[in-house]
């Protein structure tokens, strides 16, 4: 028995009955079931060219139930699983076709660019988290945080035929039939024989004619949502159009309608929304806040500025108010000066009197009073002043007892006597006098 | 008429991509020639 080939379904010698000597499977079989494999992926690869997602898928799942093996068919799956916004099935068919054959597949290359790019994963499962959110929130008749959310994931990923889908359905649930023809008419531009989008637009009265012709025409799916004013009207009739700006060029009045409203994507642009608006508020804190801190400060300033101004008028109006009461000071001691100065004149002169005034009665006494013992300090001769007029009066009458009893000398001796009278008078008056001037001085010497 | 609960009830949750490796597994891989095996190996074991 001779070996002649491998076996198609697992690699072993096939018998030359036909028959594998491992699996016991029928060559010829297997070789009509590989057949028919690659003939539905060529009816799903010509679905795929034609935009044909749901019937391409349902042929190259069919052909690998012919050949699980077939790698061509399973890349394919993935591709177009990927065109329709499923991330992570066609992951999954790349993955085992990897692993059914590792060299020369492309399936390699569409993992390896898809790993490449993490946004990519990310972006695909926050998709996948959307559009659940939103199926729940559907399931809750929270219709609102269900279109949120559907169009987040939308907006993510445009060809994501699951959510345009479920959008429709909430339309049409709201009453909203134009916008749920929008949608669906967007998912027939990318799967153009959805069957769940014509059965709804069948159930939204469109013909079939229509159908077909919406799938061909396909819609710009920028115009999906906000294109019209307000709210549907629950006959399904489009409310007004937003008007659009029209330019009128040459005589012929050529009228050229400007691109319609586009819908902005949200997501795509946060990051520049965000730093616009940093700018945005740094502009504003630059030529709002900042001058009117600026001018507050300065007015502080002012503020400062005019108080210390008062302060320093204040104190200066004292100190020269403190100055003028130095001056009338000054003025007091020089004048209290001058008064001293005089009282000291006074004083000098007045001892220059009492000095020759006792000088007088030094001179004066020695002539009035002989019997004076001499070597009597000056010092004594104040005090003793009145005790010699007392001494002199007293010895007076004596002298009168000697002129009544010397009758020759008679006439002599009154002129002496008044002499003498009018000395002790004086030497009176200079006694007072030094009083007087002593006192003087006594009060000097206490100012 | 569309029945919006009976159509929600169509729709399956996405998977994430953190659930690839789950679905990869879970993934019904028999193709015709594994089921004629399997049934080949049942006939076998019926004669024997």
């Amino acid at each position: 028995m001779a070996i002649r080939e491998k076996c198609l379904y697992c690699g072993e010698p096939v018998s030359q009955n036909g028959y594998c000597t491992s699996c016991k499977l029928s060559q010829s079989f297997l070789k009509r079931a590989f057949n028919t494999s690659n003939y539905h992926y060529n009816i799903g690869l010509e679905k795929a060219k034609i935009h044909d997602l749901s019937g391409a898928i349902e042929s190259l799942k069919t052909s690998l139930r012919y050949n699980k093996m077939n790698i061509s068919c399973r890349n394919l799956l993935g591709l177009v699983y990927y065109e329709m916004g499923e991330t992570v099935p066609a992951l999954s068919q790349w993955v085992l076709s990897v692993n059914y054959q590792a060299e020369q597949n492309p399936a390699v290359r569409y993992l390896k660019e898809v790993r490449d790019d993490p946004k990519e994963l990310e972006r695909a499962s926050e998709v996948a988290r959307e559009f659940n959110q939103a199926l729940e929130h559907a399931k809750q008749h929270s219709f609102d945080l269900a279109q949120i959310a559907l169009r987040k994931a939308v907006s993510m990923n445009r060809n994501f035929v699951k959510g345009h889908l479920l959008m429709a359905l909430i339309y049409s649930e709201q009453g909203r039939m134009g916008m749920a023809k929008k949608c669906l008419t967007k998912v027939l531009s990318i799967d153009r024989t959805n069957l769940t989008a014509q059965r709804y637009l069948r159930e939204m009265g469109e013909s079939e004619e229509k159908i077909v012709r919406m799938a061909e025409q396909g819609e710009d799916s920028e115009d999906l949502f906000d294109n019209y004013y307000g709210v549907e009207t629950p006959e399904g009739q489009r409310p007004a159009r937003k008007i659009e700006p029209k330019t009128v060029t040459g005589k012929r009045t050529s009228v050229t309608v400007m691109k319609r409203f586009k819908e902005s994507n949200m997501a795509r642009y946060s990051n520049v929304y965000m730093f616009a608006g940093i700018v945005i508020g740094m502009l504003i804190l630059y030529f709002l806040v900042v001058p009117g801190i600026r001018k507050r400060a300065e007015a502080d300033k002012e503020l400062q500025e005019s108080s210390y101004l008062k302060e320093l008028s204040a104190k200066n109006s004292e100190i020269a108010s403190m100055q003028l009461t130095i001056e009338e000071n000054e003025k007091a001691v020089k004048q209290k000066d001058q008064e001293k100065e005089g009282l000291q004149k006074q004083i000098t002169s007045l001892r220059a009197q009492l000095d020759a005034v006792r000088n007088q009665i030094a001179s004066g006494g020695a002539a009035l009073l002989p019997e004076k013992k001499s070597g009597e300090t000056e010092g004594q001769d104040g005090e003793e002043g009145q005790d010699e007029t007392q001494q002199d009066e007293e010895n007076t009458p004596e002298d009168g007892e000697d002129g009544d009893g010397e009758d020759g000398d008679g006439e002599g001796d009154a002129e002496a006597g008044d002499d003498r009278a009018r000395r002790a008078d004086t030497a009176a008056e200079t006694v007072q006098e030094g009083i007087r001037a002593s006192e003087l001085e006594a009060m000097i010497a206490n100012e | 008429m569309i029945d919006f609960d009976d159509e929600l009830k169509r729709f399956s949750p996405s998977l994430e991509v953190s659930q690839a490796e789950e679905d990869i597994l879970q993934s019904d891989l028999k193709d015709i020639s594994d089921i004629v095996l399997q049934m080949t190996e049942d006939l076998r074991g019926v004669t024997r």
